[in-house]
């Protein structure tokens, strides 16, 4: 998973989707061992039994037995005595546990504040034991928080909270709306955007590759952009900003929250 | 020679896309690498050499990117290459035009601690704005060597090589990055605690600013191991909600703001007069133009057709003295061919070499015309619109705007184009796209277009003909990818987010390389697998199988009827159950085998067999046509160009798609498919124009 971050959209949705389809799961134990193979192979350039019995502390014969579970169902690819590799359908299998776990850890790490090891210990109990629909809701409602710039703001809020000192009062409080000009209006997107509009970026929200290229491209708070014009039809729409050109899709423009600071037309 | 003298000087090229790059990189190593005025020409990374006060330099050009943390393939290049590669010179290069921006990657660059030049380019454009740099400052600041460069001028060349041999002989560069006290703190912090873990001293900053992004988790440093990563996880999660507490927002939005807090004091200090003319206005007053809300596409569509008719107008006149050119060369040969010599032989050259070669041969002034023609579209800046105009549409089909690139390059060639798919960052998207690219048509379909469409429909008819067979492939292209995002390769659509370049004048002399590199190109394909190929049709052609004899093969007599009974007429025949649906008749079958070597090679073929059946002629142009149109009524003719449209990829697309995509089942996906789906087109085609023609 080089370059994966944790909590993509992508992974979270390459989660969702193949979990609508999971008939035939593996067990607990299973499930580790693609996990462990799916890490080696990462790693080293041939996998062998007493590197993924080593990895999981069993003994090789037990190791062996599992491998033969996994090799009838077809999810890896295992001479006798020769090196171990997943079968593409074993590659996605690993995958799709790879991107439950990241949702897990996003959970405990992101979102609660759990230090890395108390955050990987609640996730690995939790994923072989949380149902297809309870994980599936989860992942969806995580990636509306983690995404949704007030779900944002709500979880720094949070974690900026002392817990342990019974002062969650006070934090909610925190929350609550100032009863500013913002509560009435909904944050407008450059999507929203007209051409000859001129704005100004006040958040880009969403994560991972596409929200770093944004920033990449200098789309930061308090930047002047200008838009010059949208395509037909809900195609791209066409900015100026640090003196230079960018289109971006509609799709990646909703990302970027702006307030309209005035009109050239 | 001392030893400091011979010593060679590794140096990368780096920077945003479309900043000129390649270009720089032609000039220092007066290499002929293809660019463009277009993000995203370099796909892979190119070597060359020059030679520098006695010091060999090889310098590489990466692929361009607008950052350095490792998010898409060619960030992951470009990020290997100057942290892991060890560089001896990192060239940075920069737009001069949109300095704010592009120094972002300066100051990642100066976090990875690498001997660097930074290179102002297009410093012409700046200029004309009226934005003055004090370079001299700026060099001091950062404390590396300044270049200022007009790299389609040539201008600042000498003394950039100079620069980067300097960059070379000094030592590790002074760290000049100031992110800020409370970064500058915690970066500081990590890269201490990365350093007693045991990771080498020039590297830890920057792993430091991966480690405290959450971009990369100290468990895949190979440098580093057991009780330390832990540690070292929760010290960067700890100075992460530290740093997101204090600025209030996210720790990757965070650096970002201190990396332009940095750029923004740079700016101001070397800055002696800021940009007052906006050098855009006459390429905005363009756009207003070409890229119109309702009359943009229609525009594109224009320019397309103008293409078209240009390539076959001005390329008519010369293709017609090429033509006669050859037919004059066949006729002399076979006048004064002396009686000792086997008349084999003359038919071998006559009937093999020179109609197989130069029937193809002939269409070169077309191909110079497209790829002259493309360049134009290529350089100015144009195709960016359109990929911003097609964007909606390729969305559609589940493709990519950027997969506009691989799609045009994919009328010059397939072979190319599918290693364009490369700038695509999303798998499924790369897939897609190379699995349809054979179906724009390629400058090798091009030369069968040019034979048949004439030779087949009237004049008025022939630039709508072959507008149409364009149309029609792109189209197939679209709808395939369509299919293949709803099915097999179904998934996420990547982001579009691109650059607009201005619009520049193309240089003639960028313009005239690449076409005579196309033009060369084409010639030695003529020259070698069209040649070889030919003489093998040839010889099939002209022999058949005859038991009675001392040897089992004999001349095929020549005139009607003759050539039917050749090796080639038998292995046609034999294939005629298949293609009979379509209306191909043996000449045609064998024809088409050839074309799975090269798609030109029908057109040799149908020169060789129709040359073989009237006797030792010539290979004229014209004459060929008015054969095919005696043999062969219109639906057949359509059926025969949906067929060579669509169907048998050739050898070297085949191959590239096996090459890119890691295995033979895509490769063999996009053969089969391909020719299935070309088989049941043609044969639909045949019918629909056999009902319209009554």
């Amino acid at each position: 998973m080089a370059g994966a971050v944790p909590g993509d959209p992508a992974v979270l949705s390459l989660f969702t989707r193949r979990a609508d389809q999971a008939d035939r799961s593996l067990s607990a134990a299973l499930e580790d061992y693609v996990e462990t193979i799916f890490r080696l192979q990462g790693q080293t350039s041939t996998v062998r039994i007493r590197d993924i019995a080593a990895a999981r502390d069993v003994r090789p014969s037990r190791a062996s037995a599992a491998l033969r579970q996994l090799d009838a169902r077809g999810l890896i690819r295992h001479d006798p005595h020769g090196p171990i590799s997943l079968t593409p359908a074993g590659l996605q299998e690993a995958r799709r546990i790879r991107a439950r776990h990241e949702a897990l850890m996003l959970l405990f790490r992101q979102v609660l504040g759990l230090p890395d090891e108390e955050a990987e210990a609640c996730a690995c109990s939790m994923e072989h034991s949380l149902g297809r629909q309870g994980m599936d809701r989860l992942t969806r409602f995580l990636e509306f928080i983690t995404v949704c710039p007030q779900g944002q703001s709500a979880i720094r809020t949070f974690r900026q909270c002392d817990l342990g000192s019974g002062e969650q009062r006070g934090c909610t409080r925190r929350c609550l709306p100032p009863h500013t000009e913002d509560c009435r209006h909904a944050p407008l997107s450059l999507a929203d955007m007209s051409p000859g509009d001129l704005v100004a970026v006040r958040f880009v929200a969403g994560r991972g590759a596409v929200r770093q290229r944004l920033l990449d491209m200098g789309i930061l708070p308090g930047v002047a952009m200008a838009v010059e014009r949208v395509a037909p039809a809900g195609g791209p729409v066409w900015v100026a900003l640090h003196g230079y050109q960018l289109s971006l899709r509609r799709k990646e423009a909703q990302a970027i929250l702006v307030t309209r600071s005035g009109s050239s037309a | 020679m001392s030893e400091a003298a011979r010593r060679s000087i590794r140096a990368v090229l780096a920077g945003n896309p479309n900043c000129g790059k390649t270009t720089l990189f032609n000039c220092l190593t007066g290499s002929r690498q293809r660019t463009g005025n277009y993000p995203g020409i370099t796909v892979e990374k190119r070597e060359g050499h020059f030679s520098q006060d006695g010091a060999e330099v090889e310098i590489l050009d990466l692929p361009g990117t607008y950052g350095l943390m490792p998010f898409s393939p060619e960030e992951r290049i470009a990020e290997q290459e100057i942290v892991q590669g060890d560089p001896d010179v990192v060239v940075l290069v920069v737009d001069s035009t949109t300095l704010r921006r592009s120094l972002i990657m300066l100051a990642q660059v100066m976090q990875t601690g690498a001997r660097l030049v930074l290179v102002l380019n297009m410093a012409d454009e700046a200029e004309k704005s009226g934005q003055r740099i004090d370079v001299r400052l700026l060099s001091s600041l950062i404390g590396c060597p300044v270049v200022e460069t007009v790299g389609h001028l040539g201008r600042g060349i000498a003394e950039l090589r100079e620069a980067i041999g300097e960059a070379a002989r000094r030592g590790q560069p002074p760290r000049r990055l100031v992110l800020g006290e409370r970064m500058d703190a915690a970066l500081h912090q990590l890269a201490q605690r990365l350093i007693a873990a045991g990771l080498g001293g020039k590297r830890a900053p920057w792993m430091a600013a991966r480690l405290l992004t959450g971009n990369r988790d100290p468990g895949d440093e190979p440098g580093l191991t057991g009780e330390s990563l832990s540690s070292l996880r929760e010290e960067a999660a700890r100075l992460r909600a530290r740093l997101e507490s204090e600025t209030g927002t996210d720790i990757g939005m965070a650096v970002m703001q201190c990396y332009y807090g940095f750029v923004d004091g740079l700016l101001r200090e070397v800055t002696l007069h800021p940009a007052q003319i906006d050098i855009r206005v006459l390429s905005d007053a363009i756009d207003a133009v070409l890229v119109h809300r309702i009359f943009g596409v229609p525009f594109f569509l224009l320019m397309m057709y103008l293409l078209f008719w240009f390539t076959f107008r001005v390329g008519e006149l010369p293709m017609q003295w090429l033509s006669d050119g050859f037919a004059l060369l066949g006729g002399l040969v076979t006048a004064h061919w002396p009686d000792a010599l086997p008349e084999t032989l003359q038919s071998l050259l006559v009937d093999g070499a020179i109609a197989g070669v130069g029937g193809v041969i002939v269409f070169l002034p077309n191909i110079a015309m497209l790829f002259l023609g493309l360049g134009i579209l290529e350089d100015t800046g144009y195709m960016a619109r359109v990929a911003f105009l097609t964007d909606r549409v390729m969305h559609l089909f589940g493709l990519h705007g950027k997969s506009f690139v691989p799609m045009i390059t994919g009328f010059g060639c397939s072979v190319p184009a599918i290693m364009a798919t490369r700038t695509l960052e999303n798998e499924r998207d790369r897939l897609t796209t190379m699995l349809v690219v054979p179906l724009i048509p390629c400058g090798a379909r091009f030369t069968i277009w040019m034979l048949l469409v004439p030779a087949f429909f009237p004049e008025a008819w022939r630039a709508p003909v072959l507008m149409a067979i364009y149309l029609f492939g792109v189209s197939m292209a679209l709808a395939a990818a369509w299919l293949l995002r709803k099915t097999a390769l179904a998934g996420d659509d990547a982001p579009f987010v691109m650059e607009l370049p201005p619009y520049r004048a193309p240089t003639w002399r960028g313009l005239l390389v690449r076409m005579a590199d196309r033009c060369w190109a084409y010639l030695r394909k003529a020259g070698t697998v069209i040649l070889g190929v030919s003489i093998l049709l040839w010889a099939l052609s002209a022999f058949r199988f005859d038991p009675s004899g001392p040897f089992p093969l004999s001349r095929v007599e020549a005139g009607a009827g003759g050539a039917e009974a050749s090796l080639a007429g038998r292995i046609g025949r034999l294939l005629e159950p298949a293609t009979a649906p379509l209306g191909f008749d043996w000449r045609i079958n064998v024809a088409l085998l050839g074309a799975t070597a090269a798609k030109e090679v029908v057109v040799s073929q149908m020169s060789i067999v129709f040359a073989m059946e009237g006797g030792p002629a010539s290979p004229d142009e014209s004459g060929l046509r008015e054969s095919l149109r005696r043999t062969y009524p219109i639906p057949t003719a359509v059926s025969l160009i949906l067929f060579l449209l669509v169907a048998l990829p050739c050898v070297a697309t085949v191959a590239s798609t096996r090459r890119e995509s890691g295995g033979w089942k895509w490769a063999l996906w996009q053969l089969g498919g391909l020719t299935a789906l070309g088989y049941v087109l043609a044969w639909l085609g045949r019918i629909a124009a056999g009902l319209i023609a009554g």
